[in-house]
């Protein structure tokens, strides 16, 4: 990649100085991120609806990683692939069918396979879990790891669909007069796992996290009823710096 | 960012002031040239990544896309044989068995990520670049922007690509492995998407908009 030269990395700069959006009495368009009046339904850009936050994230989040988390058992358990050798059964779940490729000297493969399969949706999971609690705990984390966290759990959350992919490709390749190859009951558990998770980090409002530091004391203002701002406001707000 | 242009004097923070879409704090806006990019001072998290998105490559990406997009989907990507059997894969027919195997979540879950969301995205880009084209139904190319964003990690062609480099690995020392033109138009296809995923992000499509 070229330079990506950070334009406004002043670490010094975030203090008690910075200002959020709804303090302001601002709301940032979830769409088009273009910075609109706090008492405006609707986007002055996009006329997408406006939300200061996304509504009933945590909720929303909650649910779906649960489920996540509860599906991850019978991912793991139930058999991801059956290979049928002139009519026996042979049922494979995920981790022996890893070991399965390690007995067969395939180690680069059975890596990928291990960690697109067993760590990426386990570290998702307990991830997730720790991002959730600490916006509930208020917990003296650091929000600015925390952030770099969940960004990179929602980068990695779609590699997970790895395995599913290969199974899709094997089943087809693999479908000769004395052996076949099928998809076994674990497919569909491991698959709404990575659905589940992708669509938790999709719903969860990182802003959460770092209302509750940056208000500590003071309230927030109500939000989405100001809409008394003026352009004077945001002019002494950008001449403070 | 000087494209915002019908705004109301009293609405000057428009071009002034941002704000993280991560963190929420208000930050001044900054003129960036190509290549940069704006990280936040407060969560560190990357707000916009300037890069030289000029329509002219969207329409010859797009118009690849379109190109490749029949082969890659439903010609077979590979053949095998193995024990004097050939058999062929292609995106579809994987589907199509694995309906067959009464696995119909497992197939849907692999149709939507592999077939459905590209299809989709290259349709959206070329309505988008259509109307855009004619300066004309702005609720449309808000509506295509909108959808674009929302379908950037759904669409797993690079995965399916990865994997599919994994599956020829393991079946090489079963069977001998014959590469056929699908594969080709594949690795087209999914370069061609990422590229317009990469240079074609949220910024970026609505700086195309055109009135
Ligand atoms: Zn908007
Ligand atoms: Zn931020």
């Amino acid at each position: 990649m070229a330079v990506d030269k950070p334009l406004s990395v002043n670490h010094d700069s975030a203090n008690k100085s910075m200002k959020t959006a709804a303090q302001l009495g601002f709301v940032l368009c979830h769409d088009c991120h273009s910075l609109n009046d706090g008492g405006d339904a609707h986007c002055y850009r996009c006329k997408a609806k406006l939300n200061s936050r996304q509504p009933n994230s945590m909720t929303i989040a909650w649910a779906w990683l649960v489920t996540s988390a509860v599906m991850i058992i019978p991912a793991n358990i139930f058999p991801i692939t059956m290979i049928n050798r002139y009519g026996v059964l042979q049922p494979d779940t995920i981790i022996t069918g890893i070991l399965y490729l390690v007995e067969r000297g395939m180690l680069p493969i059975a890596v990928i396979v291990f960690i697109a399969s067993i760590i990426v949706p386990i570290v998702k999971i307990i991830g997730l879990f720790y991002i959730f609690l600490s916006v509930h705990l208020k917990a003296p984390v650091s929000h600015r790891n925390i952030t770099h966290m969940f960004h990179f759990i929602e980068w990695i959350g779609r590699w997970s669909m790895l395995d599913l992919f290969v199974i899709s490709i094997m089943i087809v390749l693999m479908d000769v007069r004395q052996v076949s190859f099928e998809a076994g009951p674990a497919t569909v558990a491991f698959g709404l796992v990575v659905i589940c998770t992708m669509l938790s980090a999709k719903v969860f409002d990182p802003r959460l996290l770092w209302d509750r530091e940056g208000v500590k004391g003071e309230r927030l203002k109500d939000l989405g009823s100001r809409a008394s701002h003026t352009d004077a406001e945001a002019q002494r707000f950008t001449e403070e710096d | 960012m000087s494209q915002i242009s019908e705004d109301q004097p009293n609405n000057l923070y428009r071009q002034t002031l941002s704000a993280c879409p991560s963190c929420d704090v208000v930050m001044k806006r900054h003129n960036m040239t190509v290549n940069q990019c704006s990280i936040c001072p407060r969560c560190g998290s990357k707000v916009e990544y300037m890069q030289d998105s000029c329509p002219q490559a969207l329409k010859w990406t797009v118009i690849a896309a379109l190109l490749f997009y029949i082969p890659a989907n439903f010609y077979p990507l590979v053949s095998v044989e193995i024990a004097g059997t050939i058999q062929s894969t292609s995106v579809f027919n994987g589907v199509i068995l694995l309906i067959e195997q009464q696995k119909a979540i497992t197939a849907a879950i692999v149709l939507f990520c592999s077939l459905i969301v590209p299809t989709f995205v290259i349709a959206t880009f070329t309505i988008f670049l259509v109307v855009r084209n004619y300066h004309r139904a702005l609720g449309v190319q808000y509506y295509c922007v909108r959808l674009l964003v929302q379908l950037r990690h759904w669409s797993m062609l690079d995965i399916y690509l990865i994997s599919f480099l994994i599956t020829m690995f393991k079946v090489m020392d079963v069977g001998v492995v014959q590469m056929e033109i699908g594969i080709y138009a594949f690795v087209g296809l999914t370069l061609s998407v990422n590229k317009l995923f990469v240079t074609y992000d949220r910024s970026a499509l609505w700086r195309l908009i055109s009135h």
